[in-house]
């Protein structure tokens, strides 16, 4: 029998509240547990999310090097909220990272 | 000295706290008339805030446990604009410590200080006897 099989881990991670300086810790602990778990490859999903600070900026590039470092990639989903997506395109973001509409377009590129 | 309409705010320095005046700015900004594109100037005076607060939770207090920040709020006229006057009694700011970020590769440090910019049409520092200042200011 010839079978050809592949498995991919990634994780796709969902966040529904706001990503700031007070939360931005707890999000990073989370994603620490994954990478340590040897995930390498996220969506992060932020359709949800209401409000980004810097210091939640800070979480998705810490991630998105240590991910590319271990020859993965961070995919993110974009705000539905249009003021969070100015401010993902002010900084650069959406050069930065690869942002897609929807959870299943930003898996597809993986 | 606040004008008569101004809302004052006085927290703990801590980044718990901070969602208080974003939403504070928040119900405010809806009751003012005639603001247009009132989602965006909304967002952008509360993310400049945000990240004036949270820079001097970790600089200007830097990991004390009793620092206050105090803030007002006010619209003024000819130009209209909101203007937020934050103060904190913590060590002062030096620009020279400010990055820039890079932004064409991304970095953890520095998006604070560059979306105040960005965002705001105004920002300016000053040092007063024993006291920060910060002065944000947003045209519409």
């Amino acid at each position: 029998m010839n079978l050809d099989i592949s498995l991919y881990s990634i994780a796709i991670v969902v966040v529904r509240d706001r990503i700031d300086a007070f939360n931005a810790p707890e999000l990073r602990s989370r994603l620490d547990q994954l990478l340590a778990e040897g995930i390498t490859r996220f969506v992060l999903d932020l359709s949800d999310v209401p409000f980004l600070d810097s210091a939640g900026m800070a979480v998705l590039v810490n991630l998105l090097k240590r991910a590319r470092s271990a020859e993965g990639d961070v995919r993110l989903v974009w705000p539905k909220r249009e003021e969070t997506q100015r401010i993902l395109r002010l900084t650069k973001f959406d050069r930065v990272f690869k942002i897609a509409e929807t959870q299943a377009a930003a898996l597809k590129g993986f | 000295m606040s004008t008569p309409f101004a809302v004052v705010l006085e927290l703990p320095a801590a980044h718990r706290y901070l969602n208080i005046a974003t939403a504070c700015i928040a119900a405010w900004i809806e009751r003012i008339e005639d603001v247009p594109d009132r989602g965006m100037v909304s967002y952008a005076l509360q993310l400049a805030v945000q990240e004036t607060c949270a820079n001097i939770v970790d600089h200007a207090y830097a990991g004390a446990e009793d620092g206050r920040i105090h803030i007002e709020l006010s619209v003024q006229a000819e130009p209209r604009c909101l203007v937020a006057e934050i103060y904190d009694a913590g060590r002062p700011f030096e620009p020279g410590q400010a990055r820039q970020p890079d932004l064409e590769h991304g970095q953890e440090r520095g998006y604070g200080l560059f979306l105040m910019n960005q965002l705001m049409d105004v920002v300016t520092y000053e040092r007063l006897p024993g006291r920060n200042h910060w002065r944000l200011i947003k045209h519409f």
